[in-house]
C-alpha cells in the first residue's frame, strides 16, 4: 500500500515536472523570437525624433518613497537624467520615518506649493506639496503612512495628467532610454496597448552597474547575486516576453510598470488589500478589460529598464521571496474565477493555469516530489542513483532554459563580459541544488503566512556598503 | 532496470548534450563577436583617417571603393558615422552589388528577409540613387507594419519635397500610426502638402492638419488654422487652440475666447491656454467663470492661466475668494500663492491689526484655500508672519447673546 502510494505520488510529481518543464521550454522559443524581432525593430527606430517630437505622449512618473533616504543619492539623478521629450515626475514621501523628505529638501531645493489633486482614488492624507526648484518637472507629495505603495501609487496618481503613467520604485536606477524604449511601441499603438513593462536586472549595489559600456562588468561576485541575476532573466527574458506576445502577461513589475492613466482610474487604482500592488494590478486589469471584451494589449520588452537592488543576504532573500510567493497565493486565489474560463481568453485558459502550475503550486510539489523521491528510494522501490538522475535531469532542464536567457541578453546588450558569461554557464546547472531550496522554504513559509491572513509587506533591507570617506 | 538503462538517463543525456550545445554557442558567437567588433573598430578608424584627408568627393569615394563590402555594409548601416561618409559608403555598396540589393528591397517573405528589405532600403536612401523614391513608396504600401515603419523614418531622414509628400500621403491613407508619421512631419516644411487636409472630409485628417501647420509660417496658414477653431469636431478645435497657444499672440486670445464656452471641456482647457498665451492680464475676468467648470482639467487650466497672466490678475482673482463655488474659491487662492500675493500680504500684514485691509485679505484667502494655502505660506514666511497666519486661522470667540 505504502509503496504504491509512493511509487503513485512520485509519477505525479515528475509528470508535473515534465508538463512544468515543456511548458517553460514552449515559452522560450516564441520569446526568442520576440526577443529577436523587439532588437531589429529597436535598430530600425528612429530614438532621436522620438526624443525631440512633440507627438511622443508625454508621460507621469510616479515614485512611492519610503526610507529612501540612503539611495536618493544614487535614484533622483536616474530619475531625472531619463531621456524623454515630456515627463513629470511625482514622488510621493510615503511619511518616512527617516529623513527622505529632509534629503529629498535639501537635493531638490523643494518649496511649498499649492496643489488641489484629483481626487480619483481615496487615499491617506496629504500633508503638503512641494515642487523643486531645480528641475520644475519634479513634484513632491508627503502624505501620512498607510496602505502601503499601493495607496502612495494612489496618491500620485491623484496629481498624474499625463495619459500614461508609470510606476516606479524609489530605490530602483533606472537606465537613460529606459522610457523611450518602452513608449517606442506605446505610441505606435495607443488605442491598445493600456500596460507595458521592461526588464528588471538585479544586483545588490545596483548604483555600480547602472549603465556599463558594452563589454564591462555586468554581474557581481557573489553566488547569491548571480542566481538572482541568473532567475531575474528567465523571468523577464524566458518568460514575460512570450507573456507578452500572447498577451497573457501575467506581472507588470511595480519597478517599472507603464499604465494608461484612464484604465487605472477605471479599475479603482491600487487595491489596499494585496500584500503588494503590482501582480494584482496586471490581473485587475486583464479582469476588468476581457469582462468588458475590449482589444487591449499588455506588452514587456527585452531591453533593461533598470536596475534593481536585491538582498545579499539568505535571510533577506527568503524574507523577499516569501512576500513575492504570498502575493501570488493571494492574487491567484482572489481572480480564480478567470481561470480556465473560455470568456477570459488566453489571460484564462493559458496564463492562469500555467502561473497555478508554475508559481503558485510549485512549493507543494516540489517538496511532495522530494519526499516521494527520498521515500522510494528508501523502500527500494529504485535506485539511490536514479534519484541522482531525476535531479540531474531537473538541474539541467533548468540549466537549459539559464542559459537560453543568457543568450537572448547577451545576443541583445553585448554587454557582459565574456568570463561573466562562462560563469554564468557553470552556474547555471548549481541552481537546483543550491538556490532553489532557499526558494523552496520561502515559499513554504509563504503558504503558512497566507492561510494565516498575513498581508504585510515590510521592506527590503539595504544591503551594506562600504563607507566612502568624503 | 538498470539505472543506466533508464529512459529517465536517455533524457539527462540529451538535456546535458543541448546545454553544452547552446553554451558552446553563447561562448563561441560572443568570443567571434568581440574579434569582429575589435577588427572592425580598427578598420573604422583607419579608413575614417584616410575619408578625412582625401580632399575631393572622387577621392573618398575612391577609397571607400577598395573596402570589403562587409566594412561598407557596418560604415553605411552606423549611425555614428558622419552622414556624407554613410552615403559614400552606400553608393559604394550599391556601384558593387546593386541587382542583388534591388531584390532585397522590393519584397521580403520572411522574417529575416524583411530586416534584410529594411537594411537595403537604407542603402538606397542614404546612396541617393533616384530609384529610392520607388522602393520607399511601394515599402509605405506593404502589409507589414515594420517594413512601413522603416520607410516613415527614413523618409523623415531624406530633406526633400518628395518625402514630404510622400509622408503626408502615408499620414492621408493611414498607412501606419499616424502620430509616428507626424513626428517626422514636424521636423519639416510640409505646409503646402498639409495645407488641403484642412478641409478634408475626414475629422482627424483636419486635426493633423490644425496640429501639424505652423501657425506663424505665413498669414495664409494663420487664417486656415484659425477656421478650425470652428470645426464640427471637438477634437479640431481643441487642435486649432492648442496651436494658437502654442504660437501665442493676440490671435491665440482671439480663438480662446472664442472657444472658451465650448460644450466640450477639453476645447475649454485648450481655450484658456490660448488666453494665457495671448498675455493680456485684462482678459483674467474671462477665465474666472472656468474656475468654476465641473471638470477639473478645465479648473486646473483655467487656474494655470491665471497664474501665467501674472501678478496684474490679482484684483480680478481677490473677487473669486468670496465666490459661491468652493472650487473656484479655493482655485482663486492657489493662483494668489502662485503669483506671490498671498506671501506678500502674510510679510505686510505683520504690522497690522488683524483688522487691517491686508490682514483681512490674507484671512479671506487662508479661508479659501483651506489647509493646504496655510501649509503652503506658513513654510516660506518668518516667525511673525507665520503667528499672524494662525491668529487669523484660530476660531475666534463668539458674542454671547445676551
Amino acid at each position: 500500500m505504502l509503496r504504491a502510494l509512493v511509487s503513485g505520488v512520485t509519477d505525479v510529481c515528475i509528470a508535473y515536472l515534465v508538463l512544468v518543464y515543456a511548458g517553460y521550454a514552449f515559452l522560450v522559443i516564441f520569446a526568442a523570437l520576440d526577443n529577436a524581432i523587439r532588437n531589429r525593430e529597436a535598430n530600425a527606430e528612429n530614438f532621436d525624433a522620438l526624443e525631440s517630437s512633440r507627438f511622443t505622449i508625454p508621460v507621469s512618473l510616479l515614485v512611492p518613497m519610503f526610507n529612501e533616504a540612503d539611495v536618493l543619492g544614487h535614484v533622483l539623478p536616474s530619475l531625472r537624467g531619463l531621456r524623454y521629450p515630456e515627463l513629470e515626475i511625482i514622488i510621493v514621501d510615503d511619511g518616512s520615518t527617516d529623513d527622505t523628505l529632509a534629503r529629498l529638501q535639501e537635493e531638490l531645493e523643494l518649496e511649498p506649493v499649492v496643489r488641489f489633486e484629483r481626487r480619483v482614488v481615496e487615499t491617506e492624507p496629504v500633508r503638503g506639496t512641494y515642487r523643486s526648484r531645480v528641475d520644475p518637472r519634479i513634484l513632491v507629495v508627503s502624505k501620512e503612512n498607510g496602505g502601503g505603495k499601493a495607496d502612495a501609487n494612489n496618491c500620485a496618481l491623484n496629481y498624474a495628467r499625463y495619459r500614461y503613467v508609470c510606476c516606479l520604485d524609489g530605490d530602483t536606477i533606472y537606465m537613460p532610454d529606459a522610457l523611450l524604449n518602452t513608449m517606442r511601441l506605446v505610441v505606435r499603438d495607443p488605442k491598445r496597448i493600456v500596460g507595458a513593462t521592461g526588464h528588471i536586472a538585479v544586483a545588490t549595489r545596483p548604483e555600480q552597474l547602472a549603465a556599463p559600456p558594452p563589454g564591462r562588468a555586468q554581474i557581481e561576485n557573489g553566488w547569491i547575486s548571480n542566481f538572482q541575476h541568473m532567475e531575474y532573466l528567465r523571468a523577464f527574458l524566458n518568460n514575460r516576453l512570450a507573456w507578452s506576445r500572447f498577451n497573457f502577461m501575467l506581472c507588470s513589475s511595480g519597478a517599472f510598470a507603464i499604465w494608461r492613466r484612464d484604465v487605472l482610474e477605471e479599475v479603482g487604482g491600487f487595491s489596499r488589500d494585496f500584500s503588494c500592488e503590482d501582480i494584482e494590478m496586471t490581473f485587475r486589469v486583464h479582469d476588468h478589460m476581457r469582462r468588458l471584451g475590449r482589444d487591449y494589449r499588455i506588452i514587456s520588452l527585452p531591453e533593461i529598464v533598470a536596475r534593481t537592488e536585491g538582498p545579499a543576504t539568505l535571510r533577506g532573500l527568503i524574507a523577499q521571496r516569501e512576500r513575492w510567493q504570498r502575493v501570488t497565493l493571494e492574487t491567484m486565489g482572489h481572480y480564480r474565477r478567470a481561470l480556465g474560463r473560455p470568456r477570459y481568453g488566453a489571460f484564462g485558459l493559458v496564463g492562469m493555469p500555467f502561473f497555478l502550475l508554475s508559481e503558485a503550486l510549485a512549493p507543494a510539489v516540489e517538496v511532495t516530489a522530494f519526499a516521494s523521491l527520498a521515500a522510494g528510494v528508501a523502500l527500494h522501490l529504485f535506485d539511490w542513483r536514479l534519484y541522482l538522475v531525476y535531479l540531474a535531469t531537473m538541474a539541467f532542464a533548468n540549466a537549459v532554459l539559464t542559459v537560453g536567457a543568457v543568450l537572448m541578453e547577451d545576443i541583445s546588450t553585448r554587454a557582459y563580459r565574456l568570463s561573466h558569461l562562462a560563469r554564468l554557464i557553470a552556474l547555471s546547472p548549481l541552481e537546483v541544488v543550491l538556490y532553489r531550496p532557499v526558494l523552496v522554504v520561502a515559499r513554504l513559509r509563504a503558504v503558512r503566512s497566507w492561510l494565516g491572513g498575513d498581508r504585510s509587506w515590510g521592506k527590503l533591507e539595504r544591503n551594506v556598503r562600504a563607507v566612502t570617506s568624503t | 532496470m538498470s539505472v543506466w538503462t533508464s529512459p529517465y538517463v536517455l533524457v539527462l543525456g540529451a538535456l546535458v548534450l543541448l546545454w553544452s550545445g547552446v553554451s558552446a554557442y553563447v561562448l563561441v558567437t560572443r568570443a567571434l563577436y568581440d574579434f569582429r567588433h575589435l577588427s572592425f573598430n580598427g578598420v573604422r578608424r583607419v579608413v575614417h583617417g584616410w575619408l578625412a584627408r582625401a580632399a575631393t568627393p572622387e577621392e573618398r569615394t575612391a577609397i571607400l571603393r577598395r573596402l570589403p563590402r562587409r566594412t561598407l555594409a557596418g560604415i553605411a548601416a552606423d549611425s555614428r558615422i558622419e552622414p556624407e561618409i554613410a552615403s559614400a559608403a552606400a553608393r559604394a555598396l550599391l556601384e558593387r552589388r546593386w541587382d542583388r540589393l534591388l531584390q532585397r528591397a522590393l519584397r521580403h517573405r520572411n522574417e529575416a528577409e524583411k530586416w534584410s528589405r529594411v537594411g537595403a532600403l537604407r542603402t538606397f536612401a542614404l546612396a541617393g540613387w533616384a530609384i529610392r523614391w520607388s522602393l520607399l513608396e511601394r515599402a509605405l504600401q506593404d502589409e507589414d507594419e515594420d517594413v512601413v515603419a522603416a520607410a516613415v523614418s527614413l523618409l523623415g531622414s531624406l530633406p526633400d519635397e518628395r518625402a514630404t509628400r510622400l509622408l503626408v500621403d502615408a499620414l492621408v491613407e493611414e498607412r501606419y500610426s499616424r502620430s509616428r508619421i507626424a513626428t517626422q512631419l514636424e521636423r519639416r516644411d510640409a505646409v503646402a502638402a498639409l495645407l488641403p487636409l484642412v478641409d478634408d472630409p475626414d475629422d482627424e485628417l483636419r486635426y493633423w492638419a490644425a496640429t501639424l501647420l505652423p501657425v506663424a509660417a505665413s498669414p495664409a496658414v494663420e487664417v486656415a488654422v484659425a477656421s478650425l477653431a470652428g470645426d464640427r469636431s471637438p477634437q479640431v478645435r481643441a487642435a486649432a487652440a492648442k496651436a494658437f497657444a502654442a504660437a501665442g499672440g493676440p490671435r491665440a486670445a482671439a480663438i480662446g475666447l472664442d472657444l472658451i464656452g465650448d460644450p466640450v471641456f477639453y476645447v475649454r482647457a485648450q481655450a484658456a491656454r490660448a488666453i494665457a498665451a495671448g498675455g493680456r492680464p485684462e482678459l483674467a475676468a474671462r477665465l474666472v467663470p472656468l474656475m468654476r467648470d465641473p471638470q477639473w482639467w478645465v479648473r486646473t487650466a483655467a487656474k494655470e492661466a491665471l497664474a501665467g497672466l501674472g501678478p496684474a490678475v490679482v484684483p480680478t482673482v481677490i473677487d473669486v475668494l468670496h465666490d459661491d463655488d468652493a472650487f473656484a474659491r479655493n482655485g482663486a487662492a492657489e493662483v494668489l500663492v502662485e503669483v506671490g500675493a498671498v506671501r506678500r500680504w502674510a510679510a505686510e500684514s505683520v504690522d497690522e491689526d488683524d483688522d487691517g485691509a491686508v490682514s483681512r485679505l490674507l484671512a479671506d484667502a487662508l479661508a479659501a484655500g483651506g489647509e493646504p494655502v496655510r501649509r503652503a505660506v506658513a513654510a516660506t514666511v518668518g516667525e511673525e508672519a507665520r503667528a499672524k497666519i494662525e491668529r487669523l486661522l484660530a476660531p475666534r470667540p463668539t458674542a454671547r447673546i445676551a
